[in-house]
C-alpha cells in the first residue's frame, strides 16, 4: 500500500458517505416544510428533488477536481495552483465559510434549545455544554468523526418512523394537484432547497482521507440521495399531515408535528426528540467546525489543528456571553450561509474545475 | 541492605560460601544451610533453601536422600543423582539469590565454582476453586489460582495445541514478578502482540503485586472511566477470548488473568452465552446492554422529568408522582444522590463483610430505605423504585469492572439532567460516545463494531448466531486468521 | 491516539452551578382544564382549574377565577392566587362557554396555546353550553379529577360517536384549511351532572354557528370517513312488520367504503358521496325473521343512511359550513375552479349539488337468531 499524508486517519467508504449525510440533515430540515410551501405550495417536494439534483452535479465536479490530487486537501490543492498567497487567501476564505456555517448550526440549535425545552438557561451555559462534545470529536480528526458520523446515522434511524407516525391523522388529498401552478414557482423555489443540500463542499477536505478513493463519486451520489430522501419523507409528512393553507404558519412544522404524539408512557415527545436531534445536530456543527480549524491551521502552517480549535472555541463561548442573536439575526445568519454556500458549493468548483482544466492545458496536458 | 559487598562469582571453597552466606543472610530465620558429604564423590557439599518456599518432602526424598544414600559412583559435578528434572548450573551469585527466593534449592559442592539450582518449590498454596466473582451456570469450574504455572497449565488443557504460545517477561525491580504472555501465534495480530510486550517492558516500578496493577500501568487512555482490558478468573473465558484472536496476560500471585484488547461490547458477554441455546443467549444479550442504559440513565432521566420536563409525563403519572413527592423537602437532584449513596454505601459494606453480617447489612439496609425513609417523608417512594431499578440493572453487567464504571458514570449524568434537564442528558451521552469512538485498547478501536460499525461483527454481539452461523472471528481483535469454522450444517 | 480527560470535563460543567429554572412538578400550579368565558357585560373570564398535591389540603382540585383580556394576562393574574407558578404544558381540556363562542372568533384568544410551544396542544376542545363556572366548580363524587372525568367522558363517547373528539392542533388545522370548517365537542349540564351534548360547528373564521346533536353527530363522522371503530345507530320503521307499527332495529355500522366524486358542472360544484357498509344488527325489538327478508333490511338500512346525510349536508349548505371537507376534494380535482372560490368557500358550497348514495351489508345478526 502507498503512505499517505493521511494514512492514520483514514476512513472508510460507509463513514466517508455517513459523514456527508451527517454535515447535510442539520437544521434545514426543521423548517424546509414551511419554506418550500411558501414557495410552491405542496409540490415543494419538487422542488426539493430538483435542488438534490443540483447539488449531485455539484458533487460530483467536486470529487472529480479532487481526484486529480488524491493525496491533497483543498487546502493543499489551492496553494499547488494559484501560487502561495492568493491560495493562502483562497484557504482563508474557504476556512471563513466553513465557520460561518458552523456558527449559524451552533447558534440556531441554540435557539432551538431555548425556544422548545429550556426557555429559562442562559444561551452561554449551553453553549458551554454544546462545546464540551464539539471539541472532543473535533480535536482527533476526520477518522473520529467519521466514526461518529456513523453511529449517529445508525443511532437515528428511529427518528423517520416517529416523524410518519402523524401521518395517520393526514389527508393525502393535500398532495393533489401535483404540478398546481406550473413548474414556473417550483423552479423559484429550488433556491430555498440550497442551504439543506449543503455539505457535500466538505468533500474537498474529506476526500483524501478516504481509503476506497474509487468508490467516491458513487458515495457521494448515495450521500446525496441519502439526504434528498429525508428532506423529501419529512417535508411530504408535513404537507400530509397541515394543510396547504396552514403550514406556512410555523416556523418548524416538523417539531409541531411531532407535539401530537402520545404514548401511555410518554407524551410530548418533541422534546425527547429534539434533544435527540442535538445528535444530529452535533454531526452538522462538528465537521464545519473541525473544517474551519484544519483550514486555518494549514493558512498558518501549523501541523496540529488541536491549538486552533482550543481559539475557535474559547471564542465560541465568550461570544455566547457577550451575544445572544435574535431569531431574525439567526435568519440573516442563515441567509448568508445560503449565499455563501451557493458560492462555494456550487460557483467555486465549477470555477475551480475550468481553471484548472486552462492552467494544465497550458501546461501541456499534465496534471500538476 | 547492600552493607556488605557481595562477590559475582561463587568462591570454590565451602568454607568462603558459608562466610559469604553469613554476611549477607544474617536475619533470616528461615534459611536452611546445612553441611553433608555426598556419597557419590565424597566431597562435601552444601544445602541451601528457604524453608517457608521449598517444598521439604521433595527435599527429603528427592535430593537428600540419593545425595546420602546413593552408592553409584560420579566423577563430576553433572553427574551427581538427584531425583528431580530440572536442575540448572550456574556460577553467579545473583543467580542464587533469585533462585532461593524462588523456592528453589541450592547446592554447593566443594571445589567447584558452580552450584546446582534444584526446583523444588513448594510454597503454600490454594486449592483450584470455583470462581468466586465470575460464578457460571454451565461453564467449567475451574477459577485460576495464584501460581502462574497452574494457570496456564488450566489453559493449555483446553487448547493443546503448538501455536498457543507463550512468552515470559518480569516485571517489577522489587517484585521481579513474572508475566506470562500467552497467544495464538496464528491468529493474534503479531503488531498488537508487539505493541503490549512493548508497553510490559515499559514499566518500571518496585512490584506488581496484582494483575489489576498491571493493567492500569498499561492501559491505552488512563482518564477513561471504562476499563479497556478484561480480568477474568475463567479459564474457558480466557480460552474463548484466546480463540478470537486475544492475548491473555498472566502476572504471577495473581488469580485474575488479563485479555487485551478488549472491545466495550465484550464487557457484556459471558461464556455462558456461548452453552444456552442462542434464543436465549440473544435475549441475554439484547438486556444486558438495555440494562446498561437503565443503570446510567434512568435516575437522570427522572431527575430531568421531575425537574425540567414535567410535560413528558402522562397526567396520571404526574399526579402519582406529585403526591408521592408532596412531603419531600428535598430537590429531586439531592433525593436522588442520597438514595445512590444510600445503595453504594450498603453494597460497599456488604462486599467487605463476611457473609452472615452481610446479610444483616442487607436486611438493614432494605427496611431503612424501602420503608422507613419513604415514610419518614425523607424520599419518594417512587425515587425509590428508581434507584432500586438502576441497581438490579448495574448487577446485570457481568463484568465488575464495567459495572463499577457505571456506577460512577450515573452520579455526573444525574448532576447535569438537575442543571440542563433532557439536553444535559443528551450531552452527556454525546460525551459518551464520542469518547468511545475514541478510545482504543491496545490500539485497536475499543467501540468496534459500533464506532466504527462493523455489521459482520453483530452476529456475536448484539445478538448471538447459532454457534454454525459464525463462522468468523471477530474484527475487534484483529485476527490474522479469519475464518474459524467451515459448515457444519447444511 | 489520545483522548481528553473526559471525567474531569465533566466535573467541570459541575462545578458550574445556577443555570435555569427549576420547574419542580410537585410546586407546580399545573392547570389542567382551562376555561373561557364572558360575562353578560362583554369581559372575558379566565377560570384554571389545577390539582393540589398537598395531604393537608381539604380539596384536590384549585380553581381559580380572574376576569382578564387575554389568556396570556389571564395567566399572569391567576399566578396571583396560585401558590405555585402556573404553566399549561398539561392542559387537559379547553372549555369554552358557548355565548363567548357565539360572539367573538376563537382564534385570537387561543393564540398563545399555539405561539408557546410549551403549551399542550392535543387538549381537547370543549363548548360548553351554559356558564363554564358552573361546569369548573361542579364536584362530581362519583368521578375522578374534574380534568380527567372530561376527558374520559369525551373520549368514550366519541368512540361510540355520539360527538366528536377534536384538539387544539386539529382545530387550528381546520381553522386554517380553506376547504374545511372546523367543530368541536359540546357539553352541558343535566340535572347536576355533565353530559356531552353533540357537536358544535363553527365557520371558516372560528365563529360558532349551530350545534348537531350526539345521534347526528354519527353521521357527520360518517360522511367524514372516520368509521372506525363502528358507528351504532337506531332506526325505527314499520317497513318490516307490516302492520303499520314502527318498530326499533338497532345497527352497527362496522366497516366500510366512503368514496367521493368531485365534478364541476354548470358553474358549481358536484359532489356524489357513495357509502359502501358492512353492518352488524345489534339489537331488533320487533320478532320477525331477518333471513328471509335480509335484502329488504338492507335496502331499508341504506335508505335511512341516505335520508339522514342528506338532511345533515342540507342543514350544513343552510348555514353555509363544510364540516366534511368537501372542499380538499375540490382543491385536489378541480383546483383551477376551486381557486377561485377558496376564500368563500362556504357560499360555493352551499351552492353546490350533493348526492348520496348507499349500499348496505348485513354481516351477522349476532348469536341468536
Amino acid at each position: 500500500m502507498v503512505t499517505t499524508r493521511y494514512q492514520h486517519n483514514e476512513i472508510t467508504i460507509f463513514q466517508y458517505v455517513f459523514f456527508i449525510v451527517g454535515a447535510q440533515i442539520g437544521i434545514g430540515i426543521l423548517s424546509l416544510p414551511a419554506e418550500v410551501a411558501k414557495g410552491s405550495g405542496t409540490d415543494g417536494w419538487i422542488a426539493i428533488i430538483m435542488g438534490g439534483m443540483l447539488s449531485i452535479i455539484a458533487s460530483v465536479v467536486i470529487i472529480n477536481i479532487m481526484e486529480q490530487h488524491p493525496e491533497d486537501t483543498i487546502f493543499d490543492l489551492l496553494p499547488r495552483y494559484f501560487g502561495k498567497w492568493l491560495g493562502k487567501l483562497f484557504s482563508l476564505a474557504f476556512s471563513v465559510y466553513a465557520a460561518l456555517a458552523a456558527t449559524t448550526v451552533v447558534f440556531t440549535a441554540i435557539h432551538l434549545v431555548q425556544v422548545w425545552i429550556l426557555p429559562q438557561t442562559s444561551n452561554y451555559w449551553i453553549m458551554i455544554l454544546f462545546m464540551i462534545p464539539g471539541f472532543l470529536a473535533a480535536r482527533n480528526g476526520v477518522r473520529i468523526l467519521g466514526r461518529y458520523a456513523e453511529i449517529v446515522f445508525y443511532m437515528t434511524l428511529w427518528m423517520p418512523i416517529l416523524i410518519a407516525l402523524p401521518t395517520k391523522d393526514g389527508h393525502l388529498l393535500h398532495l393533489l394537484p401535483v404540478i398546481k401552478e406550473g413548474w414556473l414557482p417550483i423552479i423559484k423555489t429550488v433556491k430555498m432547497t440550497i442551504l439543506s443540500f449543503l455539505g457535500f463542499e466538505l468533500a474537498f477536505v474529506l476526500y483524501p482521507f478516504l481509503k476506497e478513493k474509487h468508490l467516491a463519486k458513487k458515495g457521494i451520489i448515495i450521500a446525496n440521495v441519502i439526504s434528498l430522501s429525508a428532506f423529501v419523507f419529512v417535508t411530504i409528512v408535513s404537507f400530509i399531515f397541515y394543510s396547504p393553507d396552514e403550514i406556512t404558519q410555523y416556523v418548524w412544522p416538523t417539531l409541531s408535528l411531532l407535539k401530537t404524539i402520545e404514548f401511555p408512557f410518554m407524551e410530548r415527545f418533541e422534546i425527547i426528540f429534539l434533544a435527540a436531534y442535538l445528535f444530529v445536530l452535533s454531526t452538522t456543527g462538528v465537521p464545519y467546525i473541525f473544517t474551519a480549524a484544519f483550514g486555518i491551521s494549514h493558512v498558518l502552517d501549523q501541523v496540529d489543528h488541536v491549538r486552533v480549535l482550543v481559539v475557535g472555541v474559547g471564542m465560541y463561548i465568550v461570544v455566547a456571553f457577550l451575544y445572544n442573536p435574535s431569531f431574525s439575526d439567526l435568519q440573516t445568519f442563515s441567509e448568508w450561509w445560503g449565499k455563501t454556500g451557493t458560492l462555494v458549493g456550487y460557483f467555486f468548483p465549477i470555477g475551480l474545475w475550468l481553471y484548472m482544466k486552462i492552467y494544465q492545458r497550458l501546461r501541456g496536458g499534465k496534471p500538476l | 541492605m547492600n552493607k556488605q559487598t557481595i562477590p559475582l562469582r561463587i568462591p570454590s571453597s565451602l568454607a568462603d560460601v558459608e562466610a559469604v552466606i553469613q554476611t549477607t543472610w544474617g536475619e533470616t530465620p528461615d534459611l536452611v544451610v546445612c553441611r553433608l558429604q555426598v556419597k557419590q564423590m565424597h566431597k562435601d557439599v552444601l544445602l541451601m533453601y528457604l524453608d517457608s518456599l521449598a517444598d521439604k518432602n521433595s527435599i527429603n526424598n528427592n535430593v537428600l536422600q540419593p545425595l546420602l544414600f546413593e552408592k553409584h559412583h560420579a566423577t563430576n559435578v553433572e553427574d551427581i543423582a538427584i531425583l528431580i528434572g530440572q536442575k540448572k548450573y550456574t556460577k553467579l551469585w545473583p543467580d542464587i539469590e533469585t533462585a532461593i527466593f524462588q523456592g528453589e534449592s541450592v547446592l554447593f559442592i566443594d571445589g567447584e565454582q558452580k552450584a546446582l539450582i534444584l526446583d523444588t518449590q513448594g510454597w503454600p498454596q490454594r486449592a483450584i476453586a470455583e470462581p468466586q466473582v465470575e460464578s457460571s451456570l454451565k461453564g467449567a469450574h475451574q477459577g485460576f489460582i495464584e501460581t502462574s504455572g497452574k494457570n496456564i497449565a488450566l489453559i493449555r488443557r483446553y487448547l493443546p495445541n503448538r501455536e498457543l504460545k507463550i512468552k515470559e517477561l518480569t516485571v517489577g525491580r522489587r517484585g521481579k514478578t513474572k508475566v506470562a504472555i500467552l497467544y495464538l501465534e496464528d491468529v493474534a495480530h503479531p503488531e498488537v502482540l508487539q505493541e503490549l510486550e512493548d508497553r510490559i517492558r515499559n514499566i518500571d516500578v518496585d512490584a506488581v503485586v496484582n494483575t489489576g496493577e498491571l493493567m492500569q500501568l498499561i492501559e491505552d487512555n488512563p482518564f477513561s472511566p471504562f476499563p479497556q482490558f478484561l480480568l477474568t478468573e475463567r479459564p474457558d473465558a480466557a480460552v474463548s477470548n484466546l480463540l478470537q484472536g486475544r492475548i491473555a496476560i498472566i502476572v504471577d500471585r495473581s488469580p485474575s488473568v488479563m485479555i487485551a484488547p478488549m472491545s466495550f461490547i465484550s464487557f457484556f458477554q459471558t461464556v455462558d452465552d456461548y452453552s444456552t441455546r442462542w434464543m436465549i443467549a440473544t435475549f441475554l444479550r439484547l438486556l444486558r446492554p438495555l440494562a446498561f442504559f437503565i443503570a446510567i440513565f434512568l435516575p437522570s432521566l427522572y431527575i430531568a422529568a421531575i425537574s425540567f420536563h414535567y410535560e413528558l409525563l402522562p397526567l396520571n403519572l404526574i399526579l402519582t408522582v406529585g403526591e408521592s413527592r408532596e412531603q419531600v423537602p428535598l430537590p429531586p437532584i439531592l433525593e436522588a444522590i442520597l438514595m445512590e449513596l444510600a445503595i453504594e454505601m450498603l453494597r460497599e459494606a456488604g462486599l467487605r463483610l463476611p457473609a452472615p453480617i452481610g446479610q444483616t447489612v442487607g436486611i438493614v439496609g432494605g427496611v431503612v430505605i424501602g420503608q422507613a425513609a419513604v415514610q419518614a417523608g425523607l424520599v419518594s417512594n417512587i425515587m425509590v423504585v428508581v434507584v432500586a431499578i438502576t441497581a438490579i440493572g448495574s448487577f446485570i453487567i457481568p463484568n465488575p469492572d464495567m459495572s463499577e464504571s457505571v456506577r460512577l458514570i450515573r452520579f455526573p449524568m444525574m448532576i447535569v439532567s438537575s442543571l440542563f434537564g433532557i439536553v444535559g442528558m443528551a450531552i452527556g451521552l454525546m460525551i459518551l460516545v464520542v469518547h468511545l469512538a475514541c478510545l482504543e485498547s491496545l490500539g485497536t478501536p475499543f467501540g468496534s463494531p459500533f464506532a466504527p460499525v462493523r455489521f459482520r461483527d453483530w452476529k456475536d454481539t448484539v445478538v448471538r448466531f447459532p454457534l454454525w452461523a459464525m463462522r468468523n472471528r471477530p474484527l475487534s481483535a484483529r485476527p490474522i486468521q479469519l475464518k474459524r469454522q467451515t459448515k457444519t450444517r447444511k | 491516539m489520545k483522548c481528553t480527560p473526559l471525567p474531569l470535563l465533566l466535573c467541570a460543567v459541575f462545578l458550574l452551578s445556577g443555570c435555569g429554572m427549576n420547574t419542580k412538578l410537585d410546586s407546580l400550579t399545573m392547570t389542567l382544564t382551562l376555561g373561557l368565558d364572558v360575562t353578560d357585560d362583554g369581559k372575558l373570564l379566565m377560570y384554571s382549574s389545577s390539582p393540589v398535591f398537598n395531604k393537608d389540603a381539604k380539596e384536590h382540585t384549585e380553581v381559580i377565577e380572574v376576569d382578564a383580556s387575554s389568556l396570556r394576562e389571564g395567566r399572569y393574574k391567576v399566578d396571583l392566587f396560585a401558590s405555585g407558578r402556573t404553566v399549561g404544558g398539561k392542559i387537559q381540556n379547553v372549555v369554552i362557554g358557548k355565548k363567548l363562542v357565539q360572539q367573538k372568533e376563537l382564534l385570537s384568544f387561543l393564540d398563545v396555546l399555539y405561539r408557546d410551544p410549551k403549551n399542550s396542544t392535543t387538549a381537547l376542545l370543549i363548548i360548553y353550553d351554559g356558564p363554564v363556572k358552573e361546569l369548573i366548580e361542579s364536584k362530581q363524587k362519583d368521578k375522578p379529577r374534574l380534568a380527567v372525568a372530561i376527558k374520559d367522558l369525551i373520549t368514550t363517547t366519541a368512540l361510540d360517536k355520539q360527538t366528536v373528539k377534536t384538539n387544539l392542533l386539529d382545530f387550528h388545522r381546520t381553522l386554517f384549511e380553506k376547504g374545511c370548517m372546523p367543530f368541536a365537542s359540546e357539553m352541558a349540564m343535566k340535572n347536576g351532572k355533565m353530559t356531552v351534548k353533540g357537536v358544535a360547528l363553527f365557520n371558516n373564521k372560528g365563529k360558532y354557528v349551530t350545534s348537531l346533536s350526539s345521534k347526528e353527530s354519527a353521521f357527520l363522522q360518517l360522511l367524514r370517513n372516520e368509521i372506525k371503530p363502528a358507528i351504532p345507530f337506531t332506526l325505527r320503521t314499520s317497513a318490516l312488520t307490516g302492520n303499520g307499527k314502527k318498530e326499533n332495529i338497532s345497527v352497527s355500522l362496522e366497516h366500510g367504503k366512503v368514496r367521493y366524486q368531485t365534478r364541476y358542472r354548470n358553474d358549481r360544484f358536484q359532489f356524489h358521496i357513495h357509502i359502501d357498509a358492512g353492518t352488524i344488527i345489534t339489537e331488533e325489538v320487533v320478532n320477525v325473521d331477518m333471513r328471509k327478508k335480509q335484502k329488504q333490511l338492507e335496502k331499508m338500512i341504506a335508505k335511512e343512511i341516505e335520508n339522514k346525510t342528506k338532511a345533515l349536508i342540507k342543514t350544513f349548505q343552510k348555514h353555509e359550513i363544510d364540516p366534511i371537507g368537501f372542499g380538499l376534494y375540490a382543491r385536489a380535482y378541480e383546483y383551477r375552479k376551486w381557486k377561485k372560490v377558496e376564500n368563500d368557500w362556504g357560499k360555493a358550497f352551499a351552492a353546490a349539488d350533493i348526492s348520496v348514495s348507499a349500499k348496505v351489508n348485513i354481516i351477522s345478526y349476532g348469536v341468536i337468531n
